[in-house]
């Protein structure tokens, strides 16, 4: 069970888990063209990027709205499962600085859901709307970048590895 | 990166924040990044702490922001009809019913946070040219905490995707809003990397100190 100086980073980074679910499950966004409405989940809306021929932007949006938050809450998970014990500091602090700066651009996908909302008003003609995916996913990404905050890498180093 | 901890133990030493081991203040002015040798951390930037050129850049930034905020970011335009939208429509775009939570972590994330950022390290970059010491180490916090939930740079390369992926329903052209977010986004990013917190806060103590010493 996770000690008590983690709790608040564990407490937080369980919330996210749970939260990733509904925001992958979920659609993001009804785009209507034509009378038409077409609604996408974030993996669907990546497939209809790779189909449509758009295989960087595909990637991009894969690693930043699939891959990182999905990383990111694994590795904290194994940070701090291992800090109470940890025996290579270095390697975890290593691992805690890269999610910690890599996770915030998983708000990429929040922003271009915005962005097509408030562009994209033709009314019957052509329109996008936001469905509540979007909002389960921006809660999963702040509820994973402040459990990477409640946790300080100092606990990583508070056995005594050697001051060199 | 969590800080516990700004201010250095004992004169000519310093307390790396990260796993707070006391290390004595390099001598030299020599050029390279300085890393804590047994956390990695990075404790100063590669480049010395000009506070006067990265003031003047902070100012430039400022004045970036108003176009960057209020002018069209792109234009839209399909059967006649045309859209436009800017940042702050943008943010507003969610703010209203079940998405109102989402639209407030626009507001926060694309204007309260980037504004709050610009404020902060203008104040702190002023305080080491005046050689005063920072009235409050909320403005260290604040420029902390700023420099990662600031996502203007994240917000405009969702602008290029979005405008790869409107390219198959609508005519996209982009607006001068782009042109003025990009260029307060690439300003913001050159005084981040020079700016960086540990070095700003030790100039502004050494700075601080000279002058109460004389």
């Amino acid at each position: 069970m996770p000690d008590k100086p983690h709790a608040k980073a564990w407490s937080l980074l369980v919330a996210a888990t749970v939260w990733l679910v509904p925001a992958n499950l979920l659609p993001i966004m009804t785009v209507t063209q034509g009378g038409r409405s077409k609604t996408s989940t974030i993996a669907e809306g990546i497939w209809q990027l790779f189909d449509a021929g758009m295989p960087g932007i595909a990637i991009i949006v894969m690693v930043a709205s699939l891959l990182v938050p999905l990383f990111k809450v694994l590795v904290l998970a194994v940070v701090y499962w291992r800090a109470p014990t940890e025996s290579q500091p270095l390697t975890s602090t290593r691992a805690y600085r890269l999610v910690y700066w890599v996770g915030r651009w998983s708000m990429l996908d929040v922003f271009v859901v915005a962005l097509l909302v408030a562009l994209v008003q033709f009314g019957n003609l052509a329109n996008v709307q936001p469905e509540p995916g979007i909002l389960a996913f921006g809660i999963a990404v702040v509820l994973t970048m402040l459990s990477a905050h409640a946790f300080s890498p100092n606990q990583l180093w508070n056995k005594d590895h050697g001051n060199s | 990166m969590p800080a516990d901890r700004d201010v250095s133990p004992e004169p000519g030493t310093l307390q790396c924040p990260d796993c707070h081991t006391d290390l004595a203040l390099p001598s030299g002015k020599g050029r390279g990044t300085w890393r804590c040798p047994r956390c990695d951390c990075q404790l100063s930037g590669a480049w010395r702490l000009k506070p006067d050129s990265l003031l003047a850049l902070s100012l430039a930034t400022a004045f970036l922001w108003v176009p960057a905020l209020t002018l069209p970011l792109l234009r839209l335009e399909n059967l006649g009809l045309d859209n436009h939208a800017s940042l702050l429509g943008c943010i507003f775009a969610l703010m209203h019913g079940l998405y109102l939570p989402a639209g407030l972590l626009l507001l926060f994330t694309l204007l309260i946070m980037p504004l709050a950022n610009l404020v902060a390290v203008s104040r702190l970059l002023w305080a080491a040219r005046q050689h005063q010491p920072v009235p409050s180490p909320r403005w260290m916090w604040v420029y902390r905490q700023s420099r990662e939930w600031a996502m203007t740079d994240i917000f405009l390369l969702g602008i290029l995707i979005s405008m790869t992926k409107l390219g198959d329903l609508a005519t996209v052209t982009p607006g001068a809003g782009i042109v003025c977010l990009g260029l307060a986004v690439l300003l913001r990013l050159i005084v981040e990397t020079l700016a960086q917190p540990e070095q700003l806060q030790r100039l502004i103590d050494q700075r601080a100190g000279e002058v109460s010493d004389a």
